[in-house]
């Protein structure tokens, strides 16, 4: 009985003290984030990009889109990844064995022929059938791979081989960048005079229902689905109030895999893409970090707020679910795989901070909230609630959730605005009152069946989304 | 309403009061986020309320003095009268905070977009507006993002009185602001601006470089400062900065001291100046690169076989037959690429044994 009783007072403790936690480092992070985006907004706003874009020493960048049955859009992807503003740079696609008649497409309507190119064979890749390049001079930044099917890391990896620029920009090929894109993630490589910056992220805007023509972005309007809108605004908390937090402190572990640029050498360097997990973005991240730090490197990994990719987010539920269980797979499979980090003092802040804070409020916290519940529902079945604590608790936890997607909207409206029409930021207020009972619920269970599928062996599918094509929406 | 100020809510502030202490701080909890939700709702009705009204009556205001301002230019001198009339009306505008602000913002986009005679004009409006008495006071301000617009607009417009206070920003603690200060120096004062490199404490960083070098190729008919100093300078940047603008200028005569800055200290000195050997096709440098490869980075082994590619003759085959099997691709691509052009047949036969 008295085992019990200290059961229940160290449960309750520890949920008291974890959702405490929880609280004020969301609140600690939303803080950093607001002040540094502003900051940056307004830093940015006497920035000049005229001269990058013609001069005889910027730096080269290679763009590597991996394409994989993307025949429907293949086409306008790569004339819109072609026609960015930047001086020195080409777009290597690598069709990672595409079904579909993606390579005969780009041919096609390209104009490609085979080429001799020496590849660096220092990552292993799947085999590669042939390298293309334009017989007319107007593509001459276009080089296409085709290769074995390996898998989107794999199919980087490729790329990077292939690539001898600076820098390399990886993307979704179905992403859309705004024009000046490569200006503004090449921008603190070149701004830094303490520290190496390795790579830079970018914020990842959602796309569905804009009026996108020829591969350009015309117009933004708000999703109509409630799953799209769910997205927008879990994005622009993920990305206005978290991810400039990390970049502030220097603890960012993860960049959208939709897009980064890299230092091309320490990218290799590091090893390249890891083509075992399916949380890629997050473990190259974490690696090149980690050579850095065994290298005794000072180095920063910057982000930028901008709003310069644009991307079809799912617009069902399943394919939401099955990106979402990709997401808690991918992180599972980085932490483990560098578990050695995990409060290690030789690693700094990276094994201090950003890799126990990972841990804890990515990796389990769907964990404890659901053991939560289930306590929740024992102390119900038991008749042993005091509903007034219990009330205050999740009335706590509700407004709380609202105020930070308050914030998140706020931010957003003081810097980019991406939503000015009428009745926007009301749709997305509707989003923010109903989310922690609906949306949240659907994510925590997302990712306790990535949890599931991970300890089950269900490791290596990616889950395919079938895209509609952006410029059709 | 009486009646919950005196019984009701006193009752609660007293029912509050008996709660456990843990229940009291999760109530005001509560109520703090309840506030801040109210609070922000507000703020977020009243800034997207007061960004539509601004966002139209600029617009206006705008299209307005677009109008005044294109027929202004357009005028000719017959039209002397309206002239002045425009001109007192301006002046009258001006006075109004928001019209000044739209005003010369558009005489600063319209002088920006033309050239000539009609740019001068509006050069000419912009004294007579005496609206450089603002963009000075802007320069002077406290807050650095406002200093900057003024910095800007006191450039665009040629004021060139402003060397003293330019010069004092040079080595400012904000890294915008003596970015801004730099380029000012040279869009103002063009070769002669540069002796700020003289003085600089903080190191120019490439994206800087970028922009002044940008800026420097915009000069006419100047003869081109001597660079030996800048390439003797405590400061690093300042020396790479140097190497760039003796490739931007032909300044091969500067061989010597480029040879010597092989051997600088700085990694990153070292790596520009092999770049500009290489590029100048300096065969004197030869030498020493190929003394110092082995010891250097990969990094740096990697401008250096550049450079030795560039300067490559059919004595240096040897040189580049040993780094074919550098576990560098890089570097053992241009050792390839190099032997390929100096002597196809030679590497058929090396590669089949």
């Amino acid at each position: 009985m008295i085992s019990t009783v200290y059961t229940f007072l160290f449960l309750y403790y520890f949920f008291l003290i974890f959702s405490a936690i929880v609280i004020a480092s969301y609140i600690i992070l939303g803080v950093i984030s607001t002040f540094e985006t502003i900051s940056y907004f307004r830093k940015n706003s006497f920035v000049s990009y005229k001269s990058i874009l013609s001069s005889p020493f910027s730096p080269s960048i290679s763009i590597l889109a991996p394409c994989y049955n993307e025949g429907l859009n293949i086409v306008e992807n790569v004339r819109s990844l072609m026609s960015l503003h930047y001086v020195n740079y080409q777009v290597v696609i690598i069709n990672d064995g595409s079904k579909d008649d993606s390579i005969e497409k780009l041919i096609k309507v390209y104009n490609l022929e085979t080429v001799k190119y020496p590849i660096n064979p220092r990552i292993e890749t799947k085999q590669i059938r042939g390298i293309y390049k334009s017989k007319n001079p107007v593509f001459e930044k276009l080089i296409v791979i085709d290769k074995e099917n390996g898998g989107k890391a794999d199919a980087l990896n490729a790329g990077l081989n292939f690539s001898n620029s600076d820098f390399v920009a990886c993307i979704d090929v179905d992403c859309m960048l705004t024009e000046d894109a490569l200006q503004k993630m090449l921008k603190p490589f070149l701004e830094r005079t303490d520290k190496k910056v390795i790579a830079t992220g970018g914020v990842i805007r959602i796309a569905n229902n804009c009026r996108i023509e020829n591969g350009k972005l015309m117009e933004v309007n708000m999703p109509k689905k409630l799953i799209e809108r769910y997205q927008i605004l879990e994005y622009l908390r993920s990305f206005l109030l978290g991810r400039m937090a990390w970049s502030r402190l220097n603890g960012l572990l993860i960049i959208s895999g939709a897009f980064g640029m890299f230092d091309r050498r320490v990218m290799i360097d590091a090893g390249g893409y890891d083509t075992k997990t399916v949380g890629e973005d997050m473990e190259i991240i974490v690696r090149m970090r980690k050579f850095m730090e065994d290298n005794k490197r000072k180095y920063k990994i910057a982000y930028i707020p901008d709003p310069l990719c644009w991307t079809e987010a799912p617009d069902n539920f399943k394919t939401l679910q099955l990106q979402r269980n990709r997401w808690a797979r991918g992180t599972i499979e980085t932490l483990r795989k560098h578990r050695k980090l995990f409060m290690n003092p030789k690693y700094g802040y990276l094994g201090m901070i950003s890799y126990p804070y990972w841990l804890v409020y990515e990796r389990l916290a769907p964990i404890v909230e659901v053991i939560g519940l289930l306590f929740l529902g024992y102390l119900y079945y038991i008749d042993a609630i005091n509903w007034i604590i219990a009330l205050s608790f999740i009335v706590v936890a509700y407004l709380f959730s609202i105020s930070f997607s308050m914030a998140a909207i706020l931010s957003e409206e003081l810097t980019y605005r991406q939503y000015p029409k009428k009745g926007d930021a009301f749709k997305l207020l509707v989003v923010a009152l109903i989310e922690p009972f609906t949306f949240h619920l659907f994510t925590l269970y997302a990712a306790l069946r990535g949890n599931l599928d991970y300890y089950t062996n269900k490791r290596s599918k990616w889950g395919e989304m079938v895209r509609k094509g952006m410029g059709s929406s | 309403m009486q009646d919950f100020f005196e019984t009701i809510l006193p009752n609660l502030f007293s029912a509050f009061l008996t709660l456990p202490l843990l229940i009291q701080i999760i109530w005001v909890i509560i109520l703090l986020e309840i506030i801040m939700i109210i609070a922000s709702l507000i703020y977020l009705t009243l800034i997207r309320k007061r960004y539509q009204q601004k966002n139209q009556e600029q617009k206006a205001l705008t299209e307005k003095y677009q109008e005044i301002l294109i027929n202004y230019i357009y005028l000719t001198e017959d039209e002397a009268d309206e002239k002045i009339n425009t001109k007192k009306l301006l002046k009258k505008a001006i006075k109004n905070n928001s019209d000044r602000q739209i005003i010369k913002g558009l005489i600063l986009t319209l002088h920006n977009d033309l050239s000539g005679e009609l740019a001068d004009f509006l050069e000419a409006l912009y004294y007579d507006l005496d609206l450089v008495k603002y963009s000075l006071k802007k320069m002077n301000s406290s807050v650095w993002y406002i200093k900057i617009k003024g910095i800007r607009e006191v450039t665009q417009m040629k004021v060139k009185d402003v060397y003293t206070e330019t010069l004092k920003l040079i080595n400012h603690k904000n890294q915008l602001l003596r970015s801004e200060a730099q380029l000012t120096m040279v869009k103002l004062y063009q070769f002669e601006g540069l002796k700020f490199l003289d003085t600089l404490e903080f190191p120019i960083t490439e994206w800087q470089q970028i922009q002044l070098i940008e800026e420097i190729q915009s000069i006419r008919n100047q003869e081109v400062p001597d660079l030996t100093n800048w390439l003797h300078s405590k400061n690093d940047s300042v020396i790479c900065f140097a190497l760039k603008l003796v490739r931007l200028f032909n300044q091969i005569q500067l061989k010597d001291d480029m040879i010597k800055l092989v051997l600088h200290p700085s990694e990153k000195v070292r790596r520009t100046s092999i770049s500009v050997l290489g590029y100048f096709k300096i065969l004197e440098a030869k030498t020493v690169l190929k003394q110092i490869f082995k010891k250097s980075s990969p990094e740096t082994q990697l401008y250096i076989i550049q450079a030795l590619s560039q300067l490559s003759e059919k004595k240096d085959i040897p040189f580049f037959e040993k780094q074919i099997n550098h576990p560098d691709f890089d570097i053992n691509q241009i050792a390839y690429n190099t032997l390929k052009d100096l002597k196809p047949f030679l590497l058929t036969v090396n590669l089949n044994k």
